[in-house]
């Protein structure tokens, strides 16, 4: 197994390596840099000032040269400075995908305690009015904008009852930065990420159980005169929510990458938050080393799911292990 | 058969109808089954694919799966009506008193789960082992059926094992209880004939040694011929002739259990003759779907001596001879 | 799967099943005329299918009837009458910037429709052709495919999206189009290919390769047929996604750019808190309309799951627990 990791984790490089080139080709495709952004174009000589940095900066030298160099300089740990924010990158990155993994860890146990359950009851009581009433209710919890799911949430619990805090991922006042403050920061997007997860997670929950109940061995499980109980945990469950095992490693990934639409909403300084403030001001440095990041956590969420899939199910296989509800589009 | 009046059968199922109820189709894949399975006794059930079979053995058991439900019929083992039985009491006499083998034996075992804890499993359920003495003796159990060596093996897990050692788990599984009656359900197909032959040896070692009642289905008629003592054979749903193996071997009185006899002497005797096509029963009709068949001889279809009062009213169940029962308007 | 049926190479139902490959039920026996008329009922008497179809068939016909159900324009500001309250000339008045927001409603809908559509034709069509073209031709030409739908899968859309909008001054409809096609493809050629790699081993397939027909006629006649209704069921949740997708980048300014209309970026000019507690005419109808329409192509795919997937419904196979 560890063997089989090492091997993966050398895999990723080749896939770092093409994320990082098809960045670095949008970041230079497109017209203006963060010099357009941070400079105020009326300036006296603003284009001999301009020449001068570029040449410093080595801007004019070949595409491929400049990648070279940043690719060189990246894996030896120098991501550069932010234009904008005039710290090196780190000081930014490190923070944020903090922050975002927590977001990440926070959003999964409550979509995996309020889906999981729900799934197996509806499984349990599987064409009753109970399950057509919850599978009603998922697809239009479902189909809600993320957004509007947030904003009732934001003006129930945090503008009207002062319960959560509306934003940011730290507080004031005593206690502001501990473990306790952070969660209480995440709490709000966690929740409304994982109302509308939930719904994608009962949903799956429910067919896997009830896949995996409609199988031979279960008949033969009941065969051999055991009890429900028995029958429901050791031969339907083993088996049927190892898929959802997998599912759980490729959303840690991705929302473990941050999440655009979330933390804009909530103002949560994540990796997402990150990266709309860097894409305003251009500010290259800060673009790239987002996009490493967020893409090593999905490959590195990818890897977890495999190696989860193979821990939960002796057949290692490997096809078939998407959902048919795309989970963390928002 | 009938001598053994002052005993009491160990299985004795009447009138069982199993069916199938989707939207706009009902099939009738158990219609009115009437089986007696004695101490000691291996009755082979034989028929062609689709009539039925499984869903009989599955029905003893009530474990039809869901769009389709016993209907009607009763099945009395040990004095009890199985079909009657509250769920709890059937689920202590399933895997003690009755024994299943399924029929494909890689889906019928959990994949996730090593051999020797599904062995295992049932004996701590119905043995009130510990867990060390049921693993101990699921590997005895393994061993006896054939799974050597037994202590390793154990640890694998089904997809490890071949076709054939996975028949022989679900073997131990099903008679890890020594239960009375066993419903094997095509438990040797798939494999070659020296090995079909080790397992029947063992099959009827064991019978003899515990007196059990065995319901060997199959589709082959040389199994049959081998270890069974009466056979049944089933067309669409119903039972159309039930003798003793000797009695049937000589002279099949129902028309589908001639051509199913002459097809399979045409297999077994050379190579040359079976390239001709045998007396070949022509569409298949497998379960009845209901409609205007209903009414008379299932088998009137296929027929050779079609008479117009088989299509118009259905054959009597009749004792044709001693123990020798038909349902065939023509006998 | 009941029994093993007698085998015919030529006939799809029984080569594949026997062999233990199922492509989806209720394709199975697609050729056959009664399978056809079976399906169409199905179809036809699903509860989602028809919620499903009703509710953007509904929607569909507003957006397209927006010039017989109002007057106004939905790009011109009516600069002296910004932010007004609902009237009878503005229905549902109009936004800071002097938009009409009825207008904007009804117009904006089928920005939105014709992205989902003309985004899940795109990217399905990709994925197809990308799909079969790995799982027919295998080896490398599959390796490359499959590590191309890795990469796209592994540069997040939203971050893709986000970043060449941000780059890009001007986002068009037509660019936002492109761009969301070309990273919504890889779950449709990762289904595509999966199912050719099973259906290449069929019978009925090995059959007509023996018979002489060539790899176009093959795929033409023997595979696509296999392909629609898992393709079918997943271009819906493509869609539905798609939409979802560009409402939430509107919400955050990166979607379609105003003056054109989307439900999107009118939801995004109604996003402060004072606009969202005393004016919900701006923001509660473009809002209904992206929940209904994603609501609607869920339920669609949900039914249609159920048609070409009959196992998880209640007459089909099932379990019980
Ligand atoms: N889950 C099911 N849903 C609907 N019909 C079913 C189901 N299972 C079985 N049937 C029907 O019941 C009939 C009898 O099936 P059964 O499995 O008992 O056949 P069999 O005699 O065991 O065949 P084989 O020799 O191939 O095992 C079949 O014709 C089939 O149509
Ligand atoms: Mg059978």
């Amino acid at each position: 197994m560890v063997v089989y990791i090492v091997k993966r984790l050398f895999g990723m490089i080749p896939m770092l390596l093409a994320v990082t080139v098809v960045a670095f080709l949008l970041m230079h495709a497109a017209p203006g840099d963060a010099w357009d952004a941070l400079i105020n174009p009326s300036i006296k000589d603003v284009d001999q000032l301009r020449q001068v940095q570029a040449a410093a900066a080595g801007w004019n030298d070949p595409l491929w040269h400049q990648y070279v160099r940043w690719l060189g300089l990246f894996v030896q740990g120098q991501w550069g400075y932010s234009f904008a924010h005039h710290v090196p990158v780190w000081q930014l990155v490190g923070p944020a995908w903090l922050n975002s993994a927590l977001l990440a860890c926070c959003t999964e146990a409550l979509t995996l305690v309020i889906g999981v359950p729900l799934g197996l009851w509806q499984a349990y009581r599987a064409h009753s009015w109970w399950d057509h009433v919850w599978g009603g209710v998922s697809v239009v919890v479902y189909a809600l904008p993320f957004y509007v799911v947030a904003l009732v949430l934001l003006d129930a619990l945090a503008f009207h009852s002062h319960w959560l805090p509306a934003q940011g991922a730290v507080g004031t006042g005593p206690g502001a930065g501990s473990l306790g403050d952070r969660l209480r920061h995440a709490l709000l997007p966690a929740i409304s990420l994982a109302l509308v997860n939930s719904a994608v997670y009962s949903r799956y929950v429910r067919d896997a159980v009830l896949a995996a109940s409609a199988r031979d061995y279960v008949r033969t499980a009941r065969a051999k005169g055991l009890r429900e109980r028995t029958v429901y945990v050791r031969h339907v469950l083993r088996t049927g929510l190892s898929p959802l095992i997998t599912q759980l490693g490729l959303d840690l990934g991705a929302l473990a990458g941050g999440l655009v639409v979330a933390e804009g909403l909530f103002s949560y300084p994540g990796l997402g938050l990150l990266l709309l403030d860097a894409v305003h001001s251009r500010d290259s440095n800060v673009i790239l080393a987002v996009t490493v990041v967020t893409s090593s956590a999905v490959l590195i969420g990818n890897l977890l799911a495999d190696v989860l899939y193979a821990w939960a199910d002796p057949r290692v296989r490997t096809a078939g292990r998407e959902s048919q509800w795309p989970v963390n589009a928002r | 058969m009938t001598a053994r009046a002052e005993e009491v059968p160990l299985l004795r199922v009447r009138g069982l109808a199993t069916w199938f109820v989707e939207v706009g189709r009902v099939t009738r894949a158990v219609n009115g089954v009437d089986l007696t399975v004695w101490p000691g006794q291996v009755v082979g059930l034989v028929g062609e694919s689709g009539s039925g079979k499984s869903v009989t053995a599955l029905s003893i058991l009530r474990l039809v799966p869901p769009p389709g439900r016993v209907v009607a019929g009763e099945v009395w083992l040990q004095g009890c009506d199985l079909l009657r039985l509250p769920e709890r009491a059937l689920r202590a006499i399933r895997g003690r008193d009755i024994g299943y083998i399924a029929q494909d034996p890689l889906a019928a075992l959990n994949p996730v789960l090593t051999v020797g804890a599904q062995v295992a499993e049932v004996l701590r359920r119905h043995l009130r082992a510990t867990r060390r003495q049921a693993w101990l003796r699921a590997l005895e159990l393994l061993e006896q059926a054939g799974l050597a060596p037994a202590s390793a093996l154990a640890r694998a897990y089904p997809h490890q094992l071949s076709g054939g050692q996975r028949q022989r788990v679900l073997w131990a599984l099903a008679l890890a209880c020594r239960p009375p009656l066993l419903l094997a359900d095509e438990p040797t197909t798939a494999l070659d004939a020296t090995l079909q032959a080790d397992l029947l040896a063992r099959l009827q070692d064991w019978q003899r040694q515990t007196g059990s009642g065995v319901l060997l289905i199959t589709h082959d008629l040389a199994v049959v011929a081998a270890v069974a003592d009466v056979v049944a054979v089933m067309y669409a749903g119903q039972l159309v002739e039930w003798a003793a193996v000797e009695q049937l071997g000589l002279a099949p009185l129902h028309p589908y259990s001639q051509q199913l006899w002459q097809a399979a002497a045409h297999l077994y005797g050379g190579v040359a003759q079976a390239a001709k096509p045998a007396v070949t029963a022509a569409g298949a009709v497998a379960a009845d779907e209901g409609g205007a068949a209903a009414d008379g001889c299932r088998f009137a279809p296929r027929c050779p001596y079609v008479l117009p009062r088989c299509v118009e009213q259905p054959p009597p169940w009749r004792e044709v001879q001693r123990g020798h029962w038909v349902r065939c308007a023509l006998v | 799967m009941a029994g093993q049926r007698p085998v015919n190479l030529f006939a799809p139902e029984t080569g594949a099943g026997a062999r233990g490959i199922n492509p989806p039920a209720g394709l199975s026996a697609r050729r056959s005329a009664r399978g056809e008329e079976a399906l169409r009922w199905r179809l036809l008497h699903n509860p989602w299918v028809l919620c499903g179809a009703g509710g953007l068939l509904l929607v569909a016909g507003l957006c397209v009837c927006a010039p017989l159900l109002t007057g106004q324009s939905p790009v011109h500001q009516y600069l002296e009458n910004t932010d007004a309250p609902p009237s009878p000339v503005h229905w549902l008045g109009t936004d800071n910037s002097g938009f009409d927001l009825w207008a904007r409603d009804l117009y904006g809908g089928r920005t939105d429709l014709l992205l989902g559509l003309a985004g899940t034709l795109l990217s399905t069509g990709l994925g197809l052709g990308m799909g079969s073209l790995a799982g027919w031709r295998g080896g490398w030409v599959d390796g490359g495919v499959m590590r191309l739908c890795d990469l796209v899968l592994t540069f997040p859309s939203l971050l893709l999206v986000v970043v060449l909008a941000g780059v890009i001054h001007h986002v068009t409809v037509l660019l936002l189009l492109l761009l969301l096609s070309a990273t919504a493809w890889p779950p449709a050629a990762r289904l595509v290919r999966g199912l050719l790699l099973q259906l290449r081993q069929a019978d009925f397939v090995i059959a007509a390769r023996l018979a002489g027909a060539g790899p176009w006629r093959i795929w033409w006649r023997h595979l696509l047929p296999h392909l629609v209704g898992p393709l079918l069921v997943n271009a819906t949740f493509t869609a539905a996604n798609l939409m979802a997708v560009e409402g939430g980048l509107a919400v955050i300014g990166f979607g379609v750019q105003p003056p054109q209309p989307s439900w999107g970026n009118v939801i995004h000019s109604a996003l402060d808190y004072f606009t969202l507690q005393t004016e919900p005419w701006v923001w509660v109808p473009p809002t209904i309309g992206l929940s209904w329409t994603v609501m609607s192509l869920t339920c669609l795919g949900e039914g249609l799951r159920q048609v070409f997937h009959p196992e998880f419904t209640r007459h089909g196979r099932r379990g019980r627990v």
